[in-house]
């Protein structure tokens, strides 16, 4: 999207009164933002024709600002298919190749840089967050004494930031992913506060991407590059997940801590973890039923 | 044994129950979504100078403790010690092969069989995807590696790596302990 964004306009419109909001709409001055986009329904109201034109939208604009074609779909949550993810704390050495696998996979803002996994460096015996540290850089991890605590969407049954949308521009899917409507999001940053895992992050700037890193296989509700003022976060690489594929980072991890699957088959690895291990999930006090599980082996 | 007519009747009619019930499970819409295939990653042929047999066949083969003779002069044993004789995992006869603690010469694309002999535990869950690297697809075919596509056999613990860089420090941000 261009300068005009949807917030922009919303902001004319209350603020300065009609007369300017017709001003920002005028083809001058709203280069992308134009009248199809701003009466774009919400998500959920598209009909197969309008998600048509959303796509043709998001191909021109990448094509436009980015020079990339790409390959966009919305792919829909599998009937009977409940997500969800385990990770071996015993095994990752913090290496951060999930980090990296995510931000390319996901079109992720360069600069200024947006990361979905945080990995935190604990020390062995504690899980105090707050003495955790997520900048540490080594040449050989994992370190002495140090374990290794990946953090990212929790995707959670009672999701906190679900409830605080002032526009209903985040739900959760059938599948267990909680999904936002970039096109629907004003960008008030409430989920953020909200979110007790810190795992949503904000575009202040327009993502900037280098041309060739680009992800051409995107989902609309994924991993299509973002406007500038919304919010953005990990959605279980749904581009890939809903296709049978496993997540990026689950590809990219060098010791295979990371495990994902459906909750509703009693084979799939993460069933079999469930029933085997002793996992716990992140600030359980807080009931927000989180999807994402962790253990020791 | 003499059965029941209607038993009989049952039993006649039993492949094409099961024909049916295989058929409607195999439209049966969950079914695309569960794990087809898991293929084990291929190991034989990856190593150094194999096959072995090239050399192995013409000299002598030891059952005792190592001696690091060339090629072999630089391999580092760490594994199993004051065990570390060849023969236990290695085939004597056929060198390309490995061979279980019952005297069976196994392919080298089995050595979770070999390794599973003493890490039961870890064979468990190996067995079911829940230790080691899984990739591909969760719904289809997926791609299992094995024990040694990670772990040196010589040398099992997995060594060190470099970190990928950590994000950029806020610019307003107060470093830890820096208050």
């Amino acid at each position: 999207m261009g300068d005009t964004d949807r917030r922009t306009v919303l902001g004319q419109l209350l603020g300065l009164g009609a007369a300017s909001a017709v001003t920002a709409l005028t083809p001058s001055t709203a280069q992308a933002m134009d009248w199809a986009t701003f009466f774009q329904a919400h998500y959920k109201e598209l009909t197969p024709e309008d998600k048509e034109r959303v796509f043709t939208r998001l191909r021109r604009e990448a094509l436009s600002d980015h020079g990339v074609e790409i390959d966009i779909q919305d792919p829909q949550p599998i009937p009977g298919v409940a997500f969800a993810y385990c990770l071996n704390l015993s095994l990752c050495n913090g290496s951060r190749r999930c980090v990296t696998a995510c931000v390319e996979e996901n079109n992720q803002s360069r600069d200024p840089a947006i990361q979905y996994i945080k990995v935190i460096e604990l020390d062995r015996g504690t899980m105090n967050l707050e003495s955790g540290d997520m900048y540490y850089e080594g040449l050989e991890v994992p370190r002495e004494g140090k374990v290794y605590l990946p953090v990212q969407c929790m995707q959670c049954d009672n999701p906190p930031c679900v409830k605080v949308c002032p526009a209903q521009a985040t739900w959760k899917e059938d599948d267990g992913i909680v999904a936002i409507d970039y096109d629907w999001c004003i960008g008030c940053r409430y989920c953020m506060v909200a979110c007790p895992y810190e795992a949503r992050h904000f575009n202040f700037k327009t993502p900037q991407i280098p041309k060739y890193d680009i992800n051409p296989h995107q989902a609309l509700l994924g991993n299509r590059i973002r406007p500038r003022g919304v919010v953005e976060k990990c959605h279980f690489c749904m581009q890939r997940t809903r296709n049978g594929h496993y997540p990026a980072c689950l590809e990219a991890c060098p010791t295979g801590a990371r495990k994902f699957g459906d909750l509703n088959d009693p084979e799939s690895e993460v069933s079999q973890i469930l029933r085997e291990k002793r996992v716990f999930v992140l600030k359980e006090e807080l009931n927000t039923q989180s999807r994402f599980f962790y253990y020791f082996d | 044994m003499r059965r029941h007519p209607s038993q009989r009747a049952v039993l006649g009619r039993l492949p094409l129950v099961l024909g049916l019930t295989a058929l409607g499970l195999g439209l049966a819409p969950w079914s695309a979504w569960s794990q087809d295939e898991v293929v084990i990653s291929e190991r034989t042929g990856l190593l150094d100078g194999w096959p072995c047999m090239d050399c192995h066949d013409s000299v002598e083969r030891t059952t005792g403790p190592f001696t690091f003779k060339p090629p072999h002069q630089r391999l580092e044993v760490d594994h199993m010690a004051g065990a570390e004789i060849c023969a236990t995992c290695h085939d004597t006869v056929d060198m390309d092969r490995l061979v279980l603690i019952t005297g069976e010469s196994i392919s080298l694309a089995e050595p979770h069989r070999l390794c599973g002999q003493c890490h039961g535990e870890k064979k468990r869950d190996w067995d079911v995807g829940v230790h080691g690297k899984q990739v591909g697809s969760w719904a289809g075919v997926a791609h299992r590696y094995t024990c040694t596509d990670c772990h040196d056999a010589h040398v099992p613990t997995v060594p060190t790596l470099a970190a990928d860089p950590p994000p950029p420090f806020p610019r307003m941000g107060i470093p830890k302990g820096g208050h």
